[in-house]
């Protein structure tokens, strides 16, 4: 390999250094009056919930990107010149992109558990780790979007999972009647099976395989739709012009 | 490492582009055939489709009517089987990658036995003619010129049959076009089919076997030339101005 992958991962975390430490301060700032309060449960508190943005927002600084600029760039056209299938080397680029974020999140909940420790609260660990959850399938939708839309597609998503929680939030799922209810399941983000795989986590509810078999439908559908943007996009005519003459 | 060669046919094809609800005929009923182990030139003015041509031989734009062939196979799979070297006019090179992870990862996804990936790697840095210190820096941060010597030298790894290179004089200084004729005969008389498209008619005339004029979206054959002691800028300067019908 002349290109391995440590070289590869390497220049990735480089070159998304500075949205990640934008990211971490910003939600830092959100976080200053609990961090500030000196109040050690309030503290730990902060801890948690800036592991929780972390793990929705890893994946649109690590994933996101990865498909559309290089359609933008015209990089596309120079890598799948070269005798391989587009949609698999496309799929191995989010492999990469998922994985880096999965990692962070890891250091990020090894981080949080260090404080709460230091500050003398309970182990919270399995409970964060259900979370996890969220950078799978956050890394999927980007993958998704990443492949159709050719400009502001993680702009498109941050919208699409706001608009996912509000809509969670208002029930939206509940309202309509069929088969609305049940598309709009389908489409938002699956925030309640990734609260049921976090209780089987913790320990209060022994329901592991239905909401971690949605999760990974979510996650497998969006990726489907993240491939079938690429085959889509490189042969039937829809990359980006980068030239013309 | 060599791939046998491959004729490139283009018949009666008709190449349109597709926003939103309009389509947009560029190419219109076009018939030109390059053969392996001779340079074919294509020239005509700015906006003629001759990158819209070189899209459809890659496979990345499909053909509406009529059929294009390369090496007796839809573009599409023969590009996924066996590669089709491929200089872009533009390239925007990603985030921190310098010439040897671009030059890496074209060993990488080239399909060379691993025992010729060495060798392939040393010929693609030396083709760039770059120094030690190039090689390391940012390869977006380089100059149009050296950005073509990149794009080039990654297009040529692994030898691949079918050579298309669009407007590749453009911004390079005289040793550089010197170095780049040297390899674009060394393709030729290894058997590779090249295509270049090109305004510079004194290069063309210097070069190709045979011409084709694009012009209003139609194509048709240019004068026979002699590649090697032709005059330059003549015989084609006046069938660009249609002087030659």
């Amino acid at each position: 390999m002349y290109m391995p992958l440590s070289r590869r991962i390497i220049l990735l975390v480089r070159s998304r250094v500075k949205a990640l430490t934008l990211t971490v301060l910003a939600i830092g700032i959100i976080q200053l009056p609990n961090l500030v309060s000196g109040d050690p449960t309030l503290l730990a508190e902060g801890f948690r919930d800036i592991f929780l943005f972390l793990c929705l927002v890893l994946p649109l600084i690590f994933a996101s990107g990865g498909v559309s600029a290089d359609f933008r760039s015209g990089m596309a056209r120079l890598w799948l010149q070269k005798p391989i299938d587009p949609v698999r080397f496309y799929l191995s680029r989010f492999s990469e992109g998922f994985l880096v974020s999965l990692v962070c999140a890891l250091l990020a909940l090894g981080a949080t558990r260090l404080g709460t420790a230091a500050l003398g609260q309970p182990d919270e660990t399995s409970q964060l780790l259900g979370y996890l959850a969220y950078v799978l399938t956050v890394a999927c939708v980007v993958f998704g979007f990443s492949s159709w839309i050719a400009r502001g597609s993680t702009l498109v998503v941050i919208g699409f999972l706001g608009a996912s929680a509000a809509a969670r939030g208002m029930g939206v799922t509940d309202l309509l009647g069929r088969p609305w209810n049940w598309l709009f399941d389908a489409i938002l983000v699956p925030i309640p099976a990734v609260r049921g795989f976090r209780d089987f986590v913790v320990g209060t509810s022994d329901a592991f395989w239905i909401p971690s078999a949605q999760i990974l439908a979510y996650g497998i559908g969006w990726t489907a739709l993240g491939a079938l943007g690429v085959w889509y996009t490189v042969n039937k005519g829809r990359l980006p012009h980068a030239e013309q003459s | 490492m060599a791939t046998p060669p491959a004729d490139i046919v283009v018949d009666g094809a008709s190449i349109s582009y597709r926003r939103a609800f309009r389509r947009r005929r560029v190419l219109s009923r076009i018939s030109m055939t390059a053969l392996a182990g001779e340079i074919t030139a294509i020239v005509g003015p700015n906006g003629a489709g001759k990158t819209t041509l070189f899209r459809a031989v890659l496979g990345f734009l499909p053909v509406e009517a009529g059929r294009c062939l390369v090496g007796g196979l839809p573009p599409m799979e023969y590009r996924q089987r066996k590669g089709i070297a491929y200089q872009p006019e533009t390239i925007d090179f990603p985030g921190l990658w310098n010439a040897r992870d671009v030059l890496g990862c074209g060993v990488d996804l080239s399909g060379i036995s691993k025992d010729d990936q060495r060798d392939a790697y040393r010929k693609a840095i030396s083709r760039t003619r770059f120094d030690a210190a190039t090689l390391l820096r940012p390869a977006r941060r380089y100059s149009k010129g050296m950005k073509r010597r990149l794009s080039l030298a990654f297009a040529l790894i692994g030898e691949p049959a079918v050579v298309l290179l669009d407007e590749p004089f453009a911004g390079l200084d005289p040793p550089a076009r010197h170095a780049l004729r040297a390899e674009i005969t060394s393709a030729r008389n290894r058997g590779a089919t090249v295509v270049l498209a090109s305004h510079e008619l004194g290069e063309v005339e210097r070069l190709a076997n045979r011409a084709f004029i694009l012009e209003d979206g139609t194509i048709r054959p240019g004068p026979a030339l002699s590649p090697g002691d032709a005059p330059v800028d003549t015989i084609l300067e006046a069938e660009f101005k249609g002087d030659g019908e």
